[in-house]
């Protein structure tokens, strides 16, 4: 219980709330005694001031009632009825006073005997009033007058006895009246007595004289009544002096006593009650000081208790954790032993400085593995920078070197081509035609190692242009045929008729990529075929599509370990395939990073000595104006028989759905049986795929011949001489493998007599010697003076003039010395100045309209874009070949 | 002759108050006939009867009520305003009931008119007290106004120890007194021996002493107080002289200046009050008083003083203004009186009876031996309120009645200087 100090400080609250509620409630009924105690000392003193104010109207009373025995005094009674009333009111009043007292029968006790006494000391006032009036009645109008008729009275006896004996009474009668003043004056019993005496005298005296005179019977009778009459006024006397004196006074003594006691009680009361006010003043307070006093404490004690058990802590806490986030370290923690929330708190701390510490370890350790890191990494980068130099080094210097040696070899190439092109004995030719083929191999392994060198060095860049695959397939196509025919192989090219004619990019590589596969599907198959399946497949986009080439040979092949192997660099299928193949194994790993490159997949099936399968696929966009590579093929007049040896024959079923007319694929077996039904419009083609079916063909073909002279036959590869040996034998046209599916078109048209627009060849016919002749003079730009020699002999070969600059220098001196030149061929790399310097001073010079085409070894397309961006208008790569110089002079000469 | 009395008492005991009902009616029957028959009435007879809480009880009221046919009315009072009452007004009363000493006053004012010693049918019991003076041959006859020296109308029409037919009053109520001291203050003395009067001026009692306001009874007790100090000597303490009464004052003043004297009662039920709340220790004192104190268990002694003690005698008078019927009714109302119950139920307060005898029969033997022999109780005795007023086995203070009455040292009386006195008397408690 109260662990928290939630419930401390609760419980603290609620001690002080009780507190303060206390104080209030005692406030209160120190203000409410106080009050009573008020209205207590009010009542007393009030009380106090009634008894006084009875006892003093009691004296009063008394003076007063002396002074109405004396003087009969009219004020005196009124003024002893006011006081009368005055008295019975006071005592009512405090009667209703003390009602409420505890001992109220106490003081209605004493009021009770008082008002009895007052009402008997008003009574016997009365009756005090009532007997001194009495009294002055009766001496005044009794006993005074009758004494002084008596004396008159006497006084006529006297004169009418003439005797002393009347005189004589009349002495007694006025010594009476003296005792009488005297006894009004100082009312004694003596004086009665002596009054009485005298009357008796009198008395006496009159009733000797009876005898004498019968009439004085009356004075006898009128002395006893005077003498009764004294005796009731001194009676009335006496009696309201007793009440006076005695019955009076008593009640008046009684009275003052009672009230003297009231006095004393009500002063008792009084000083009680003052006492007890004071005290209870006094203990309220104290019970209030006392409040106070702990009210305080407690205040203090809260106080303190906050500072001391929360503030403090919290602050230390706080600092605790403050100094925790920062990180920083802490001695020791405070109030780790309580139970409350800060302890929880602080044990929190504790948890989060022991996380700290681990944290700061942790940290070390990190920061110390983290610098064994950096360091190896600089080691490593250093290393990396050291291994890449090296590798730019070494590619730089096979760059360099390729290029150096490429420069020559271009000259030979050249020069040889030239040379081949003029009149030579067949000896020459042959052993020229050797050189050159060793060139073009010898060329062709600088280029890999060109490539490769260039791959290494992340400098070799891909080209995104608009091309024609037709152009691309007919190249490898060319290459391949060469080389099957030299090793008796059979290759063909099975090419889907949808292939759109034309794509966007590279057309170099990929080019270099169906060369190099087809090139070891050649070097490694002996006997047996070369296959090019080529398809192309939808992608998500309409616009782009996977270009498939699969290059299937029936070679030596390949173990599973060596096709994993294939792509790498320096890499043959075995040890032996260099001794045995030749090589630098450099091939399919250029294959790989280009086709990497380009962004396609380049995979592998082989199973030793049986063959390999190469898939290509290359992701590309469609390019503009693109056709199908194989059209409909439509003919308005004749029907088209093909017969072959099966159900595949060697035209590809897929080439022979294109026929759009009638046709009739049928057996050769059925040539005969068919003849009847073909006219002259109609075509036939037949498969041969063996000299000796030649033989049995033989008859059938005169039986064909005969209906229609529109005939065509479709060979193998091999061999080779077929073909020459049908067309000449018979009037027929022949197809041979590989073939593409514009040879098919133009084949099976001109089968119908209807020649096929090129539709798409960037290349010309390659057999075609005739030479075009231009006009124009040019001027060549060049320091090597062997491709000077080979430049110029092309120029020549296109009947155009030229002058020669060994530099930039020099072409612009000679420029701007007689600007007669149509056309500049503008080497880039030349000693102190080149192309790019050469032909921005030619353009500053003025020449705008000058012709400048750039010649570069580096057939990049930024060398491209940079030498269009200077002024220049056109651009060829070096070596320079003799089809590409025409189709670039072709652009800016007129031709004869 | 006791017996004798005792005797015919007895036997014609039972029809007593049916005769006298009988005799009444007749009177008042033949009385009617002869003057006015048309007043013939069934009205009953109201006779006033003014007097003080001694004698005016309810018990008695209703019983004479009973036994007369009569309707009474009683007005109580204390003795002094009684007294002025009477002289002053008789005709505010038939029948006036009070102490002796307030005969001379009454008679001399000419309130009440002569009784008639024939009309009282057992006046030939009322023992030598009232008439002799003397209740035995040793007894003191005691100073002052003793009650046969005012009993009998002198043929002068003064009062005398010569009897006549006419009396002054009916002797019946009488007593002594003297006064009474609270046994838890005062150690308790031996009667006739060590208790005085002096007490009443011991200084060892001051501030607690209280006085009847009576200049007539208190004097004495004060008079009597002060010879028994030794501080005045008086030659006559039934009739002192204006020196005399001067130098008693100027002590008395001196004391009460002293306050030596809490107060002076005007009743019995204020003297009750004195002493029951401690306001007194000692203070004069009437029987009743005692006897109610005791009852109510404040254990005042009545004390037997060796100067003897202050008599009184009870006065029945006939108002002067008293006539015919009344009167006739008031004549049997004193007879009813000393007609025996009356007298044993005073018993039971202590007083005394004028005809003891006669009442004898009416009491138990233990009430006539304990009141009237000075014998110690049977058994308990009830006083005449029926409650508990003596315990079994006490004996009353101051012996038999002959004993106490023996030993008077002075009667209440107004003395001549009685006047003077009152005077006196006033200055003293006023002072």
């Amino acid at each position: 219980m109260l662990k928290s100090i939630k419930a401390q400080i609760l419980f603290v609250s609620v001690v002080l709330i009780i507190l303060l509620l206390s104080q209030v409630f005692l406030s209160r009924t120190i203000s409410s005694n106080f009050m009573n105690s008020l209205d207590l000392t009010q009542e007393a003193v009030q009380k106090v001031s009634l008894v006084r104010e009875l006892e003093r109207d009691v004296i009063d009373l008394q003076r007063n009632v002396l002074i109405y025995k004396e003087s009969a005094s009219e004020s005196a009674i009124n003024r002893f009825n006011s006081l009368m009333k005055d008295n019975k009111e006071n005592l009512q009043k405090l009667e209703a006073l003390t009602n409420q007292n505890s001992n109220s029968h106490v003081y209605h006790d004493y009021i009770s005997r008082m008002r009895s006494h007052l009402n008997e000391y008003d009574e016997n006032f009365g009756n005090v009033v009532l007997g001194r009036t009495k009294r002055q009645y009766i001496y005044r109008i009794g006993v005074l007058a009758e004494l002084e008729s008596m004396f008159s009275d006497l006084d006529i006896k006297n004169s009418v006895s003439r005797s002393s004996a009347m005189k004589q009474a009349q002495f007694h009668v006025a010594r009476a009246q003296n005792f009488l003043l005297q006894y009004l004056s100082t009312p004694e019993q003596e004086l009665v007595s002596s009054f009485q005496q005298q009357l008796t005298n009198a008395k006496q005296i009159v009733q000797r004289e009876l005898v004498h005179n019968e009439s004085l019977q009356t004075d006898i009778d009128k002395l006893v009544e005077i003498e009764n009459d004294f005796l009731q006024l001194a009676q009335i006397t006496r009696g309201y002096l007793f009440l006076v004196n005695v019955v009076m006074a008593g009640s008046a003594n009684e009275f003052l006593f009672l009230a003297r006691e009231l006095n004393r009680l009500v002063t008792e009361n009084l000083t009680e009650t003052n006492l007890n006010v004071k005290q209870s003043v006094e203990k309220t307070q104290t019970s209030s000081d006392i409040f106070s006093f702990f009210g305080i404490l407690l205040a203090i004690g809260t106080a303190l208790f906050l500072v001391y058990r929360i503030m403090v802590p919290i602050k230390n806490i706080t600092d605790v954790f403050q100094k925790l986030a920062k990180g920083e370290d802490i001695e020791s923690l405070i109030g780790l032993d309580r139970k409350d929330e800060i302890g929880q708190l602080t044990k929190a701390a504790s948890v989060f400085h022991e996380k700290n510490k681990q944290t700061t370890v942790l940290l070390k350790e990190s920061q110390t593995l983290n610098a064994t890191q950096e360091a190896l990494n600089q080691q490593l980068v250093i290393s990396n920078k050291e291994a890449e130099q090296a590798t730019a080094s070494k590619s730089m210097f096979l760059a360099n070197m390729s290029h150096e040696i490429r420069t020559p070899m271009n000259g030979i190439i050249g020069l040889l081509d030239i040379v081949l092109r003029s009149d030579l004995t067949d000896y020459q030719r042959d052993k020229l035609d050797k050189v050159a083929y060793s060139g073009k191999i010898l060329l062709s392994l600088i280029n890999d190692i060109l490539d490769f060198s260039k791959i290494e060095a992340g400098k070799l860049d891909i080209e995104n242009v608009d091309f024609s695959i037709d152009s691309v397939l007919a190249n490898v196509l060319a290459n391949i045929s060469t080389k099957a025919k030299e090793k008796n192989l059979n290759v063909r090219f099975n090419v889907a008729p949808d292939i759109p004619t034309r794509f966007i990019g590279d057309p170099l590589r990929i080019t270099q990529v169906l060369l190099n596969l087809s090139s070891n599907a050649a070097k490694f198959t002996s006997n047996g075929s070369v296959v090019f399946n080529v398809n192309c497949a939808d992608t998500n986009n309409k616009d782009v599509k996977n270009l498939t080439i699969e290059v299937i040979d029936s070679g030596i092949g390949m173990t599973k370990t060596q096709a994993n192997k294939v792509f790498e660099s320096f890499t043959q299928a075995d040890g032996s395939t260099s001794r045995n193949f030749g090589g630098t194994g450099l091939g399919l790993s250029i294959v790989k990073h280009l086709v990497s490159l380009m962004e396609g997949t380049i995979s592998v099936q082989s199973e030793a000595g049986k063959g390999s399968k190469f898939t290509v696929t290359f992701i590309l966009k469609v390019g503009q104006k693109a056709q199908h590579i194989m059209p409909e093929l439509n003919v308005p007049n004749g029907k088209l028989f093909y017969f072959s040896q099966g159900r595949n024959g060697l035209l590809a079923n897929q080439y022979i759905d294109k026929i759009k007319f009638d046709y009739h694929h049928l057996p050769v077996s059925q040539i005969e049986s068919t003849a009847h039904m073909i006219s002259s419009k109609d075509a036939v083609i037949i498969d041969v795929g063996e000299l000796p079916d030649y033989k049995t063909l033989h008859a059938m073909l005169e039986q064909i011949t005969s209906k229609t002279q529109q005939i065509g036959f479709i060979t193998n590869s091999q061999p080779s001489n077929l073909p020459e040996q049908l067309t000449s034998m018979w009037p027929a046209k022949c197809l041979a493998h590989p073939f593409l599916p514009q040879q098919v078109t133009q084949f099976i048209l001109g089968l119908f007599g209807t020649e096929f627009p090129d539709i798409d060849t960037d290349e010309l016919n390659p057999k075609s010697n005739k030479q075009t002749l231009y006009r124009g003079h040019v001027l060549l730009v060049e320091d090597n003076l062997i491709n000077q020699a080979v430049a110029g002999e092309m120029l020549k070969l296109l009947g155009l003039t030229f002058d020669l600059a060994e530099d930039g220098h020099q072409a612009v001196t000679k420029i701007s010395n007689s600007a007669h030149y149509d056309l500049v061929l503008m080497d880039i790399q030349m000693p102190l100045m080149d192309g790019y310097q050469a032909t921005q001073e030619i353009r500053k010079l003025g020449h705008n309209e000058l012709i400048i085409c750039g010649l570069s070894a580096n057939a990049m397309r930024e060398d491209f874009t940079k030498a269009k961006s200077i002024g220049m208008n056109d651009y060829i790569t070096k070596p320079i070949k003799q089809k590409a110089l025409e189709a670039l002079i072709s652009k800016y000469l007129p031709a004869y | 002759m006791k017996g004798n009395n005792q005797n015919s008492s007895q036997i014609t005991n039972t029809n007593r108050r049916t005769a006298m009902k009988t005799i009444a009616q007749a009177v008042v029957g033949t009385t009617a006939i002869i003057h006015a028959p048309y007043v013939f009435a069934k009205k009953r007879v109201k006779l006033k009867v003014l007097g003080t809480h001694v004698t005016l009880q309810q018990e008695l009221k209703q019983q004479a009520m009973e036994d007369l046919g009569i309707d009474l009315i009683y007005e109580a009072k204390g003795s002094a305003a009684v007294l002025q009452k009477a002289t002053v007004n008789p005709q505010a009363f038939d029948l006036y009931e009070q102490w002796s000493n307030s005969i001379r006053p009454l008679w001399s004012s000419g309130s009440i008119q002569p009784i008639d010693k024939k009309r009282l049918t057992y006046w030939d019991e009322i023992n030598p007290l009232s008439k002799t003076g003397k209740v035995s041959t040793e007894a003191k006859v005691g100073a002052g106004d003793a009650p046969y020296k005012i009993l009998h109308i002198q043929k002068d029409g003064q009062l005398g120890v010569n009897h006549t037919d006419q009396l002054s009053f009916l002797p019946y109520v009488h007593n002594v007194d003297s006064f009474g001291y609270n046994t838890n203050f005062i150690p308790k003395g031996i009667a006739y021996e060590t208790e005085s009067w002096g007490w009443l001026l011991d200084p060892k009692y001051a501030g607690k002493v209280g006085i009847v306001n009576a200049p007539t009874i208190g004097i004495f007790d004060l008079a009597l107080a002060a010879q028994a100090q030794g501080l005045v000597e008086f030659a006559d303490i039934g009739n002192l002289t204006k020196p005399e009464i001067d130098k008693l004052f100027a002590l008395l003043i001196t004391l009460k200046n002293q306050k030596h004297f809490s107060g002076f009662w005007n009743s019995v039920p204020e003297s009750i009050d004195f002493m029951r709340t401690g306001r007194v220790v000692i203070e004069s004192m009437f029987s009743p008083a005692v006897a109610t104190l005791n009852g109510k268990g404040v254990p005042v002694t009545y004390a037997a003083p060796k100067e003897g003690y202050r008599g009184w005698h009870g006065v029945m008078c006939l108002s002067a203004a008293s006539l015919g019927q009344n009167r006739d009714a008031a004549y049997e109302y004193m007879n009813w009186w000393l007609s025996g119950w009356p007298g044993a139920f005073i018993a039971k307060q202590g007083y005394y009876i004028s005809n003891p005898q006669r009442s004898a029969k009416f009491m138990q033997q233990a009430e006539w031996d304990f009141w009237y022999e000075g014998k110690a109780a049977s058994q308990d005795l009830t006083g005449t309120d029926g409650k508990l007023s003596v315990k079994k086995g006490e004996v009353r203070t101051g012996g038999s009645y002959i004993k106490r009455f023996s030993n008077v040292a002075v009667w209440n009386t107004a003395m001549p200087t009685y006047d003077y006195s009152l005077q006196k008397w006033y200055e003293f408690i006023s002072s």
